[in-house]
């Protein structure tokens, strides 16, 4: 009895030194919620970025978006996204968008543009397209940038479906699993972590169908929501930029890269691991021919962007992919603009 | 291998699992094939000259155990002890001294206006070399004192030498005391594994969330090319504590995985920033090779049998040794050169300072002293340590505060522990069975979240480059 108390209680210490350690350092709430759902919060479109918000690195502007205050005072672009936008392994201020901000005004040799993270963590397309007029409204931006994140569509929801626009209870976690998760993730060989991994989506998929490629209604169910999105950006005079989705895998699976595959497979359990290429390309191909369809601009980042110099995981991407990225655009923007400056060829 | 890595904690479980429910004999030939294995996963190559020179002592050992047994002259066992020591000196000079000794000859050449270019070899030096060697040399000079009969077991020889908590960094553990614990069953019992368990947090608590996070402060002050006195008082602190802990860390897990197993290494270290002079401090800092040098070295040599002077001349001698055996470089001569002044000067002023001065005051003269120490130990060359010497004769420049608060983050506790330690005279306040065990329970909790969570990146062991 005394040990089984002594057990609880060093886990109760370890539950009080991980929450006073996220106070000193993250000026984390001692008893409230600390992980990256702070930086979320619902409106009457769902799900959206909460202002003034901050976990770790990542910091809300009064609008909630990731980044600086609005600047009424620069022509302003907004890039559309999910977590691939929004940033996730980055250092603060290398986000793909803000470089594309520093990347557009050092093009422009002024301080002309302002860049807007409108990206979330699950943002779609459709979640998007719903609060796409009054986001628009609100930032008044010139060129809408979209980077959309293409592994929704593998098991995309039913159409029409709109989250609880009540803000989710808040849930008491215990602090210390989340770092002691990071901790085994760190220590625990990758071989082991692919093994594990690999049993771990064996059982999630006991019980259904794995499919080998995505069916050819998710590809329609795409080209419908990101055909919506344009139409509502054209209408409200927004020129819009295409990207292609890249990932770390480029056009071939490479036996290294097999193991990271295997960690994206865990998010989509119910996909053969050679499925995923196979959504890329043809989802990738929409976004082309919508591109040349529209006649709108269009980077091609899947071509561009792939291995572990550019992707720190599967699709997020490091500091120099994000930079790449932000290049890429910026050219695509300034070269197709009325200020199109003919010397970028040669950077 | 290095003890702070998931690496070597697996290799730790796995072992552990698989020996205890072995008898002893399997226990000791399963240690020293986990012992070769430990070794050999940092380079294959260097079991060569280990298991060499390790040979060669037990074999030389043998020798004059059968010269003594048959009641043959000492004329007639020396020549096994010499080539003992010719044959483990000679590893080590090779690989540890060779290019320090050929361009410092060539440079003191050069002054006399003398050109040569001689050989420089790239050598890697062979991990733990100036531990094992002096272990095994222990070894065959008590045997040929009589001090100790040779085992007739090359397995358990092998096993003493080899064993891999101490393999890479010490404490040089006797023979006198390792064998016995070698050839005879060991049990492990509740109070030994508890004991064991502690150390090992404790070392790791050290190691990882003080010396490893001490190190790139420490590390970032020693690059810079100019520091003020402020800057250089704080490299001295910073690396004091850096490598004390680093250094004692090691040796607490070293002796907490001997103990888990069964068997006991000897104390290194017994608060040594507490000391009020060089004997005392001697006495506290690496003992297992200070004692090794006052026992193979200065006494041999003489020790204080022939007169004040040659007293003075055999310490100065065996200061210089212990500094070179840290390293080939002329910063290390220094540093031995600077402690071997230090104790002929306290040696000859000792007991008028201890009338006269209060013992807190001695020391924490003789801290500062002993960090000066660390200066020298640390810097990268003569001539930083010249720079860094003027600086702190100079007007201190602005007080970097964040420096300093840095630093007393991560060296204040180890002060308050050590502290109590020595003001209640208990080396087991640490062990906290004098707490009941809720508190007890708290503070392991507190101890290893830091460690675990809260730890450095890994560092390397500053004495395994030794």
């Amino acid at each position: 009895m005394r040990f089984s108390l002594a057990v609880l209680l060093f886990l109760a210490v370890w539950e009080t030194c991980a929450r006073v350690d996220d106070s000193i350092t993250d000026g984390a709430p001692l008893l409230g919620l600390h992980d990256s759902s702070v930086l979320l919060t619902t409106d009457e479109f769902g799900v959206t970025g909460k202002p003034d918000a901050h976990y770790l690195k990542w910091k809300m502007n009064s609008l909630g978006f990731r980044g600086g205050q609005l600047r009424w005072d620069r022509e302003r672009v907004i890039c559309i996204g999910a977590s691939e936008t929004f940033g996730v392994y980055e250092p603060e201020g290398l986000e793909y968008p803000r470089q594309l901000e520093r990347e557009l005004n050092s093009l422009a040799g002024t301080e002309r543009y302002q860049v807007v993270n409108a990206g979330l963590p699950g943002q779609s397309l459709s979640s998007f397209a719903r609060r796409a007029v009054a986001t628009v409204g609100r930032i008044r931006p010139s060129i809408a940038v979209i980077y959309p994140s293409l592994a929704i569509y593998i098991d995309p929801p039913e159409e029409g479906f709109v989250r609880d626009p009540r803000p989710p209870a808040p849930k008491l976690q215990p602090r210390i699993a989340a770092k002691f998760f990071d901790l085994l993730s760190a220590s625990v060989p990758e071989l082991i972590q692919t093994g594990i991994q690999r049993l771990q989506i064996k059982w999630q998929t006991r019980h259904t169908i794995v499919l080998d490629r995505i069916p050819e209604s998710n590809v329609e169910r795409f080209r419908h929501d990101l055909s919506r999105l344009l139409d509502i950006l054209e209408t409200e005079g927004v020129r819009p930029l295409l990207v292609t989705h890249a990932t770390r895998f480029g056009s071939t699976i490479r036996p290294e890269d097999r193991p990271v595959l295997t960690a994206w497979r865990t998010l989509h359990p119910g996909l053969q691991e050679d499925g995923f290429l196979d959504m890329e390309n043809r989802l990738n191909g929409v976004i082309r021919a919508e591109a040349a369809r529209r006649n709108l601009m269009l980077v091609d980042a899947a071509s561009q962007l792939h291995g572990p110099a550019d992707f720190v995981e599967f699709v997020h991407f490091t500091s120099g992919g994000a930079n790449k990225l932000a290049r890429a655009i910026a050219r695509e923007i300034l070269c197709t603009g009325q200020d199109c400056q003919r010397d970028l060829a040669g950077r | 291998m290095l003890f702070n890595s998931t690496r070597f904690l697996v290799f730790l479980a796995i072992v552990l699992a698989i020996y205890y429910p072995l008898s002893h004999k399997y226990q000791n030939r399963f240690l020293l094939a986990a012992s070769l294995f430990f070794y050999a996963n940092w380079n294959w190559r260097f079991l060569a000259p280990l298991l060499f020179t390790t040979t060669i002592d037990y074999w030389c050992a043998s020798r004059i155990e059968d010269a003594i047994a048959a009641g043959h002259p000492v004329r007639m066992r020396k020549p096994w002890l010499t080539l003992s020591v010719v044959a483990n000196l000679s590893l080590l000079g090779f690989f540890k001294y060779f290019n320090f000794f050929a361009a410092s000859a060539r440079n003191a050449l050069a002054m006399a206006g003398i050109e040569v270019n001689p050989q420089v070899l790239h050598i890697v030096l062979p991990l733990g070399i100036s531990f094992y060697t002096f272990q095994a040399l222990s070894y065959t000079i008590d045997v040929y004192r009589g001090q100790l009969h040779a085992t007739r077991s090359y397995p358990d020889f092998l096993l003493a030498v080899l064993y891999f908590p101490h393999l890479v960094a010490g404490p040089i553990q006797r023979a006198n005391s390792l064998l016995p614990q070698v050839a005879n069953p060991r049990h492990p019992d509740y109070e030994g594994i508890v004991s064991g368990l502690h150390l090992i947090v404790w070392g790791y608590f050290k190691k990882v969330w003080i010396a490893d996070h001490l190190a790139p402060i420490v590390n970032n002050l020693f690059s810079q090319p100019h520091l003020d006195g402020f800057h250089v008082l704080m490299a001295a602190y910073g690396f004091a504590f850096q490598i004390y802990c680093d250094f004692s860390g090691y040796t607490d897990i070293a002796r907490g995985i001997a103990n888990l197993m069964g068997f006991e290494f000897m104390l290194n270290f017994r608060l040594p920033y507490f000391s009020a002079d060089p004997k005392e401090f001697w006495g506290r800092w690496h003992i297992s090779l200070s004692t090794w040098l006052r026992d193979y070295l200065y006494v041999p040599l003489g020790g204080n049998r022939r007169g004040p002077a040659r007293t003075y001349v055999n310490l100065m001698i065996v200061m210089i040794v212990g500094g070179l055996w840290h390293g080939a470089a002329w910063t290390f001569v220094v540093w031995g050169l600077y402690h071997g002044l230090l104790v002929v000067l306290f040696r000859a002023l000792g007991p008028r300072l201890e009338n006269r001065v209060p013992y807190w005051i001695r020391v924490a003269v003789f801290f500062h002293l002993t960090c000066y120490g660390w200066l020298i130990f640390r810097a990268t060359s003569l001539t930083q340590l010249r720079a860094m010497t003027g600086a702190l004769f100079q007007p201190f420049g602005q007080i970097d505060q964040s420096l300093a608060r840095g630093l007393i983050l991560f060296i204040a506790p180890l002060i308050v522990v050590q502290a109590i330690q020595w003001l209640t005279k208990r080396m087991d306040f640490l062990s906290f069975r004098w707490a009941g065990l809720e508190a007890r329970t708290i503070c392991y909790a507190a101890l290893l979240y830091l460690t675990l969570f809260r730890g450095a990146p890994p560092q390397s062991f500053i004495y395994f480059q030794f």
